[in-house]
């Protein structure tokens, strides 16, 4: 179930990346299809009754349904290297906004080649 | 090996100084990443002995061992792509320390620069695919901001445009990464080549046909041919390198576009998740469109920068298309098409920054500034142009000619054919653009004898022709040996990277 939601959140992403125009809802569209990827992720590593993934040396027999501690560090780092992408596509836009007035890049584009 | 690290600590460690001190005093900034950037030769070096003797290094960070903990790994393939990215990166400060005198915040800059260089490194040591997608977006986004350093709109828009493809590259590698973990419980590339020769010893399942290996392999050739430029996803080089200052365009070209894409690459799809047929098949054809596709757009463009970049395109065509043929022979020509190809264009690019620079840096305005007062720009210009269209005493002869005959060899006739027809289509439009770099001036030579470019683009250019003219010496039997066949060998023996890491 989780993971139909998230393929749907990446195919929303993706659409979005690929067909708008506006360079803000791309921006939004990247994060969407990034957030599908983590949420991924963190279903990967989902165990049922499942406890917090502490090593517990005392009590031997709860090691086996511990949760996958891998993927959640692997999210909390593209959590980190996704924000720097982000923060320097928002100065782009900014930027941009600056230049040319319009958050259109077909706009943007016709300007250029002017 | 205390090196391995280091590679990668010591460009950081630069960017840090960079910041801290040269804020306010520029012209240190150069210095120390010139320093920087020596100190990672000398590393290099040594790192470059130590494997002559064992063949591959393994270094683990904090100790944790191979499957379980991160990995640097050294072996030919990474030897050979450290090579050159230490070349063409010194000889690009070098450039553009001449280059971007006179732009008011230099210490931005070096300091991308130097992060860059940090993450290429790290792309090019990693030893699972986690840390190699780390590195990468380290790279990836200093590679944007560095497009984008100029903030003019034109520049912007194009560090834009590589901005959405490359963050779309980055989301599937990414959903790479996550499905192949899902599914084999470990990131470590020798070790999931490992578990899938178990897997598939084991019968339980035909790796070539199993789907969820396929679906890993298409979603990261498909995130690694955005990041080369290859031509279904070719849209953003152009406009990138269409702005962006010169030795930035070097180094996107000749280095970020390679390493970036075609390293990863070879290191998912030989060593990883191995080779199948269709794949090398598909890479072929990737290789033949962009070969194609990139000669004829560039027949039609005026602008020498785009003209360049679509030329670029066509180059690394070339080298995925030896990649796809796929036997020892044409991989070995690929290699060492990777090499020329980061020479001529770095040439190419070189020359062309050096005539931006002249027109702007002139004092009379509308003078025409053409090849003819600047004869050593245009000697730079018309080798690299030789050695792209294939002539021989230059590079690019050399390493096409092999591709051909490993082409003619493997059987594949009619891309020996494709091949000869993409190089007209390149002497065709390097003429046209040589031309109309020639005829027009028509003033005395003595008129504007002051106009060459400063020294140290020119000792830039001087040293990338030597090399250009001599680098078809790799072939010979002794530097071969010590340079391609490692990483030759390494590509060509499907289960050798595994079994070398994982028993040392």
């Amino acid at each position: 179930m989780i993971y139909l939601l998230c393929f749907v959140l990446f195919g929303v992403g993706m659409y979005g990346l690929l067909v708008k125009k506006n360079i803000i809802k791309l921006i939004m569209s990247m994060m969407i299809s990034s957030y599908a990827i983590h949420i991924f992720l963190i279903a990967s590593g989902f165990r049922r009754h499942g406890r917090a993934p502490v090593l517990d040396l005392s009590n031997n027999m709860q090691k086996a349904v511990m949760v996958d501690p891998l993927p959640q560090t692997l999210v909390l780092i593209s959590i980190i290297v996704g924000a720097a992408g982000i923060a320097l596509l928002c100065v782009v836009a900014i930027r941009l906004y600056q230049k040319f007035g319009t958050f259109d890049i077909t706009k943007m584009k016709e300007e250029i080649e002017d | 090996m205390l090196e391995i690290p280091l590679l990668i600590i010591v460009p950081l460690l630069g960017v840090f100084l960079i910041v801290a001190v040269a804020r306010k005093r520029s012209p240190v900034a150069g210095i120390i990443s010139i320093l920087a950037i020596c100190l990672i030769i000398y590393l290099y070096k040594n790192v470059l002995c130590a494997i002559a003797n064992s063949g591959s290094i393994v270094y683990e960070i904090g100790g944790w061992s191979m499957p379980e903990g991160i990995n640097l790994i050294v072996d030919g393939l990474a030897v050979f792509m450290l090579g050159i990215v230490y070349f063409i990166s010194f000889l690009c400060l070098l450039y553009s320390i001449a280059y971007m005198k006179n732009s008011f915040d230099k210490w931005k800059y070096y300091t991308l620069f130097l992060l860059l260089m940090s993450g290429i490194s790290g792309v090019v040591l990693a030893g699972d695919i986690f840390t190699l997608f780390v590195f990468l977006e380290i790279s990836a986004i200093a590679s944007y901001a560095l497009v984008s350093i100029s903030l003019e709109g034109g520049a912007l828009y194009g560090a834009f445009g590589y901005m959405r493809m490359g963050m779309i590259s980055s989301v599937l590698i990414l959903l790479g990464i996550a499905i192949s973990y899902n599914y084999l419980s470990t990131l470590s590339i020798a070790d999931v080549s490992l578990q899938l020769g178990i897997r598939n010893q084991a019968g339980n399942m035909l790796l070539n046909n199993n789907i969820v290996i396929i679906f890993i392999s298409l979603l990261f050739l498909t995130g690694f041919a955005l990041k080369v430029g290859l031509v279904p996803f070719h849209f953003w080089v152009v406009d990138a390198h269409a702005f962006a200052p010169a030795p930035v365009v070097m180094m996107l070209s000749a280095l970020i576009m390679p390493v970036l894409g075609i390293y990863p690459m070879l290191r998912i799809f030989f060593n990883m998740v191995g080779i199948t047929p269709r794949l090398l098949s598909l890479m072929m054809i990737m290789g033949i469109l962009s070969m194609i596709i990139g000669a004829l757009f560039s027949l039609r463009e005026k602008n020498i920068k785009r003209f360049l970049s679509y030329n670029c395109i066509s180059e690394l065509g070339f080298v995925v298309l030896g990649i796809g043929i796929g036997t020892k022979l044409a991989i070995a020509g690929a290699f060492l098409h990777m090499i020329s190809h980061a020479i001529s264009s770095s040439l190419l690019y070189a020359s062309a920054g050096a005539m931006d620079y002249a027109r702007k840096h002139s004092d009379e305005k509308n003078i025409d500034i053409t090849f003819k007062t600047m004869p050593l720009t245009k000697g730079a210009s018309v080798i690299g142009a030789l050695s792209v269209i294939g002539i021989p005493p230059f590079n690019g002869f050399w390493s096409k000619m092999i591709i051909i005959t490993a082409a003619w060899i493997a059987g594949y006739k009619g891309n020996c054919l494709i091949i000869v027809i993409v190089l007209i289509l390149n002497a065709v439009s390097f003429l046209k653009i040589q031309t109309a770099g020639m005829v027009r001036g028509d003033k005395k030579k003595s008129d504007f004898a002051a106009l060459e470019v400063p020294f140290l683009m020119r000792l830039c250019m001087i040293i990338l022709v030597c090399f250009s003219l001599f680098s078809g010496i790799l072939w010979l039997s002794s530097a071969r040996e010590a340079f391609l066949d490692p990483a030759v060998k390494l590509i060509s023996q499907k289960h050798s990277y595994s079994q070398h890491i994982l028993w040392k």
